[in-house]
């Protein structure tokens, strides 16, 4: 498994933070910089909170800009299988959390990039492993 | 516009005698720089929008503690309606 080769995702804040050119983040603003390199899904929940956080005219631009990689960013608009959400929620995630695990349980993505990852480490058996942005830049280093 | 419509011209003709590897190259060069500029330009706005709103300095917990309550509110828009 490796960062190039498998679908991943990221979670919203790696978005948020990437966009706001957080100083305190700065492996955000390169990850957001290089998602041509990667290939990236872009589940439904995530899509949405990406409108409930920015302005319209500015996700429309973000997808534009996305859309210049259409073999790179995946992006899908359904809804996940109610049965995986109770399935996380079960594990002790809430129900956003476990949203976004069904989504990518469903897709079998193997590695969500989050500034979270503290939280998610505290949910025990998830299928995909977490990763913060700045391991993620240092597993892209591996493979120039 | 006729001379930089010439030299675009000329610059084409060049690339397309390319070996195809080169200009597939030149090209994801192209895309991955207006990628880039934009996604500048588009920090650059929303920074503005965000120091307009006076949100831009929000601290780190601030931010998280947005991003989760809108996560809880999308997903039970989606599925407890």
């Amino acid at each position: 498994m490796t960062i190039f080769d498998d679908w991943i995702s990221f979670d919203t804040n790696i978005y948020i933070f990437g966009i706001r050119e957080d100083p305190k983040f700065p492996a955000c603003v390169e990850l957001l910089e290089r998602i041509g390199k990667l290939y990236v899904y872009l589940p439904r929940q995530i899509i949405r909170e990406l409108q409930n956080n920015l302005h319209p005219d500015e996700v429309h631009e973000l997808f534009g800009l996305f859309s210049r990689y259409p073999d790179r960013v995946r992006i899908n608009w359904q809804t996940t299988t109610p049965a995986l959400i109770e399935k996380f929620k079960r594990l002790g995630c809430k129900l956003g959390d476990a949203a976004v695990a069904a989504h990518l349980e469903e897709e079998g993505v193997d590695t969500l990039i989050s500034e979270n990852r503290h939280f998610w480490a505290e949910i025990s058996n998830l299928p995909f492993r977490v990763l913060n942005a700045t391991a993620a830049l240092k597993e892209m280093g591996k493979f120039p | 516009m006729e001379t930089l419509d010439l030299r675009v011209d000329e610059f084409a003709q060049e690339i397309a005698s390319w070996e195809s590897t080169r200009q597939e190259i030149l090209l994801q060069k192209l895309v991955d720089l207006n990628y880039r500029r934009g996604l500048k330009a588009l920090s650059e706005k929303i920074k503005k929008r965000l120091l307009a709103e006076n949100k831009l300095h929000e601290s780190i917990d601030e931010i998280f503690a947005e991003l989760a309550r809108v996560r809880e509110a999308v997903a039970a828009d989606d599925y407890l309606r």
